[in-house]
């Protein structure tokens, strides 16, 4: 027996336990190591040479994505790598060898019939199915038929698994209600069936892993802290791994006191156990794999969404982690050769994990909060009430001297005191999180005491209050008194007063910002939603959710993203089938991002799906007289069809999609906001949505214009360029008014003097300025005298007062205190397709 | 016209007596529910807004609100004029504020009630619902406008038989 070998072999399996057919890279690594190892064997080694061959074979083919049921493959290829680490270890081929090599290949397609699964393989599929992720549980379903068609599904096993297969088929079907809950009970039936094989005197040569439930109670007393014939040096060196994942594993639970949601921190914790569950079972530690299993169904479950990680439960993860590291303890002295005894409590501690409810432990306080006699008073004291530190709260409570304390404070460094404390035995974990559960409670408490519930219009208000300080204080500061004459001190206040009517704009414009994440986590579980109905798999990845954004826009973004979500998900996305068939990865990956750029917020919707099919789009648009011809138009010509009224190009009506709100919806609500939508596609590669929309609406980026007497704001967004034509660019057609010519691109001419009577303005465009405005995809030549400049106004509805003005958005106080209008562009050009007949036939008779 | 005169006389024994603003518009005096009043300015740059009816001047910065300006002279088809007095009352109407350029303000008057009279029937043609009602007092006559009924309509308004000459906005707007 080689031990360098084993060794590799189990770090290999160890590593392979937490992984998924998805996990590529770690895949890929523990083929090429597998490689390397079989090439190294000698000729002589025969069996141990091909079999390890068929399991570097096993995983590539996983890595291939070619294999319709990747995670069986790899269940299987990992079973066959633990029977091949046996018989290295042994020196001889074991009894579990032949039937693992067997269902490998069997699993490969290389076997001659079909693939019959053992019920442990059905144990190991079930296990790594997710209750957000039932992906795999058509192919579970098939495999336990097969094991049901088989004569090994003893009558006694029969029940059991009918029973599971019946659970599984409704949550294959989608008519599970609750899938977690049946998926548990699948669980449950599967292990009992395993209980009942290996109950029965016919049971196999198995080492059984777990003992038999029932026995619960009995089982320490019958599990040796070392199996007779341990592997003393392979044992060390996992007691070695052991002690960081511990210690990664208290890290992690402090985290969790801060915050219990954190999915990092929970991960972490639950890899630790896992990790440590598969290793400890490889070396035959029973009781260590035992307590790790059992702590790992708690974790998983709070992973899974269905307990918080606090109150009685973090409790128990705690004292789990406690007793682990006591577990270590206890073997290291046995390991040295000293009488080690079973940590205290170790029973009770199983028995609690294995059904904690029953013990009566919830998410709330088990125990009465910790008092803090001296801390709370003194703090109430102060006028801001301060949160205790840490280390003070250990030091009141008396569970650590403030000598150690400051010692670790010293020595502290990178990490959190709390890790610090417990790492160097100076505290235990228990007392540290509680310490930390305490301090998060005051700091709630502070926090409530400092906010106050403002209403929205009084916002508003002191908003718009602040915007004309800023106005008025510039009309001060450029009035001829103070630019033009020798109080040089009063510049000085006027200046100094400038920064502080600055700096409390830019406060009272953060007061109405709120960020995405909300909004981000709405679209997040929307994703899922779809998914799970769907039967897709679905990686929903968002960033910039910080990214800060009007607190009105929040709520009107909301419906058009919802809808573009489910879109995404229900047409982007191919079916898992249909994507592993295309060589895509079965887990679709839909991206939400959001950022700033400029004055403006960017979020983007991507998909790694199917992506928007021209050909289909254009027959569509045709159909529905949207186009005349498909004659020379632009990729991003066609795309912008699907934003027409009435346009969907689902192939079928699902019970999530197509509904009638279409894109068109959608388009509206993200003008509504003054945004803008834009799509970019790849047949096969995805399609991703931009959507550009201002920072606030209270503000309007706009260029001040001159039309006669008149001045103007024209919306900065919807301006594409400016420019002066020769005389020859204007043309003037019979039915269609005027048009300009730029860049060989015919531009409608608007009026705004004509649409708007305003006197004195100059009526000839080539002594005037044309600005290029954008409406609904097309673009207008308007009109102007000239332009007097950027400016950022506050937007007024004039709604309210005067009713809708046809092509005025509202109003805003310019920088002399008089009120200019703002146009809109929609509007205008509205208002001067209405007026078209008119005009042309006030262009033909000779007297006009 | 009992139909119009009933609903008007209701109106004012519902209101009639109190605070009023008097003003003047050319020689006829009205007056305005003081209550309505919210405060008196002189004359500002008023930006016009196109494409709206002709009593609409514009609007103009009220300490940074945007409120909206009315001529009465044009809401009750009487002929433009700006004179030295001409103002802007500052009204409060439907919850929302507007201005009212008038020739001249004059008093507030005490109305008892008593000297309140329903608004006289002109004949088919005149609408006088929206005045409250007509005082007559130290030989003066004051017609009292009820602001709402007066600010709810888009379209002019036509008080006497001799300014009722038909016109279209639209036209005189070009």
């Amino acid at each position: 027996m080689d031990r360098e070998r084993q060794r590799t072999l189990r770090r290999l399996l160890s590593m392979l336990g937490g992984l998924r057919p998805q996990d590529r890279e770690g895949l890929g690594a523990a083929a090429s190591v597998l490689e390397e190892i079989w090439t190294a064997l000698p000729e002589e080694a025969g069996a141990l040479r091909e079999a390890l061959q068929l399991c570097q074979e096993g995983l590539q083919a996983v890595l291939a994505e070619t294999h319709p049921e990747p995670t069986r493959l790899l269940a299987a290829a990992v079973a066959a790598l633990a029977a091949c680490a046996q018989c290295n270890q042994q020196a001889q081929e074991g009894p579990a060898l032949a039937p693992a090599l067997h269902a490998l290949r069997q699993a490969l397609g290389k076997g001659q019939e079909e693939p019959v699964p053992s019920l442990d393989e059905l144990l190991a599929l079930f296990v790594q199915l997710e209750p957000d992720n039932t992906a795999d549980v058509p192919a579970l379903v098939a495999a336990l038929r097969a094991f049901l068609a088989t004569p090994a599904a003893t009558p006694a096993l029969r029940q059991p698994l009918q029973q599971a297969l019946a659970y599984l088929e409704a949550v294959r079907d989608g008519t599970a209600t609750e899938v977690a809950a049946a998926l548990t009970a699948a669980g449950q039936l599967l292990a009992a069936a395993a209980e009942a094989r290996d109950a029965a005197p016919a049971a196999r040569e198995d080492v059984p892993e777990r003992p038999p439930q029932t026995a619960a109670a009995g089982a320490v007393s019958g599990m040796a802290l070392l199996p007779p014939g341990a592997e003393i040096e392979l044992i060390g060196d996992f007691l070695v791994e052991c002690r960081e994942y511990i210690e990664q594993a208290e890290a992690a639970l402090l985290a969790l006191e801060t915050d219990p949601e954190d999915p990092e921190a929970l991960n972490t914790v639950f890899r630790a156990f896992h990790t440590i569950k598969g290793t400890a079972a490889f070396l035959g530690l029973q009781l260590v794999s035992e307590l790790a299993h059992r702590a790992e169904t708690l974790l998983s479950r709070m992973r899974d969404g269905e307990i918080r990680c606090t109150g009685g439960y973090a409790d128990l993860a705690l004292q789990a982690v406690d007793m682990l590291k006591a577990l270590a303890q206890a073997l290291q002295s046995a390991l040295a050769g000293a009488s080690a005894s079973l940590p205290a409590g170790l029973e009770a501690l199983l028995d609690l994990l294995a059904h904690p409810e029953a013990a009566g432990i919830s998410e709330e306080e088990t125990s009465p909060p910790p008092s803090l006699p001296d801390l709370v008073p003194r703090a109430g004291e102060q006028k801001t009430r301060a949160v205790p530190r840490l280390g003070d709260i250990l030091v009141a409570q008396q569970k650590v001297p403030r000598e150690t304390v400051e010692q670790a404070v010293a020595q502290q460094g990178q990490e959190p005191l709390g890790v610090t404390l417990t790492r160097s035995g100076a505290a235990q974990l228990c007392d540290v999180a509680h310490a930390l559960r305490l301090q998060r409670r005051l700091l709630q408490d502070g926090q409530q005491s400092a906010t106050v519930r403002v209403r929205t219009d009084r916002l508003d208000r002191l908003i718009d209050m602040v915007g004309e300080l800023v106005i008025a204080h510039s009309m001060v500061a450029q009035d001829h008194v103070v630019i033009h004459g020798k109080h040089h001190e009063l510049l000085k206040k006027v200046a100094h007063v400038g920064k502080i009517v600055r700096e409390l704009q830019d406060l009272s414009m953060a007061m109405r910002m709120v960020p995405l994440k909300s909004t981000f986590q709405k679209m997040a579980r929307v994703a899922r939603d779809v998914a799970t109905r769907q039967g897709k798999a679905v990686q929903f990845v968002t960033e910039g959710e910080e990214t800060e954004i009007d607190r009105t826009m929040v709520d009107v973004l909301n419906d058009p993203l919802v809808h573009m979500v489910r879109n995404a998900v229900d047409h982007g996305l191919e079916p898992p089938e249909e994507r592993q068939r295309l060589g895509k990865p079965r887990t679709g990956t839909v991206r939400l991002a959001a950022y700033h750029a400029g004055s403006s917020v960017v979020v983007e919707l991507q998909d790694d799906g199917r992506g928007l099919c021209r050909e289909k789009i254009l027959e569509k648009a045709l159909a529905r007289g949207l186009i005349a011809s498909a004659q020379g138009l632009a990729d991003h010509e066609v795309f912008s069809l699907i934003f027409a009224p009435g346009f969907s190009t689902a192939e079928r009506v699902t019970e999530v999609s197509g509904r009638g709100v279409g894109m068109d919806v959608v388009k509206r609500h993200i003008e509504a906001l003054r945004g803008r939508i834009d799509i970019a596609s790849e047949p096969g590669r995805g399609t991703t949505f931009t959507i550009r929309l201002p920072l606030t609406l209270a503000i309007t980026d706009g260029m001040l214009v001159r039309i006669g007497t008149q001045r103007y704001i024209l919306p900065t967004m919807s301006i594409a360029v400016s420019f002066r034509p020769e005389p020859s660019a204007l043309r003037t057609v019979v039915g269609q008014g005027e048009l300009v010519l730029l860049r060989g691109e015919l531009l409608p001419l608007l009026r705004l003097h004509r649409l708007f009577a305003i006197p004195e303005a100059e009526p000839d465009p080539t002594r005037g300025l044309l600005v290029v405005i954008q409406v609904h995809e097309r673009r207008y030549a308007l009109l102007v005298d000239e332009l007097l400049g950027q400016q950022q106004v506050v937007a007024k509805s004039l709604r309210a007062s005067l009713g809708e003005v046809p092509g005025i958005a509202g109003a805003a106080i310019l920088g002399d205190g008089r009120v200019g209008l703002i146009l809109d562009p929609a509007g205008l050009v509205a208002l001067a397709r209405e007026r078209l007949p008119a005009e042309t036939a006030r262009m033909t008779p000779p007297a006009a | 016209m009992a139909s119009t005169a009933t609903p008007a006389a209701s109106a004012a024994s519902r209101s009639a007596g109190g605070k009023f603003l008097t003003f003047f518009l050319g020689q006829e005096e009205y007056g305005l529910e003081i209550l309505k009043v919210q405060e008196i300015i002189g004359m500002l740059d008023i930006t016009p807004v196109p494409r709206t009816p002709p009593f609409v001047r514009g609007v103009i910065n009220l300490r940074g609100k945007v409120i909206p300006i009315i001529d009465l002279r044009r809401k009750f088809g009487m002929a433009a004029a700006q004179g030295e007095e001409t103002c802007i009352v500052v009204v409060k109407a439907h919850g929302v504020e507007t201005g009212l350029v008038v020739d001249r303000v004059s008093e507030v008057l005490d109305i008892a009630e008593e000297d309140v009279e329903a608004p006289p029937d002109f004949g088919a043609g005149v609408d006088t619902s929206f005045l409250l009602g007509i005082a007559k007092s130290d030989k003066r006559v004051q017609l009292l406008l009820d602001i709402d009924k007066v600010l709810a309509t888009h379209e002019a308004l036509t008080l006497s038989p001799s300014a009722s000459q038909p016109h279209t906005p639209e036209e005189e707007n070009r």
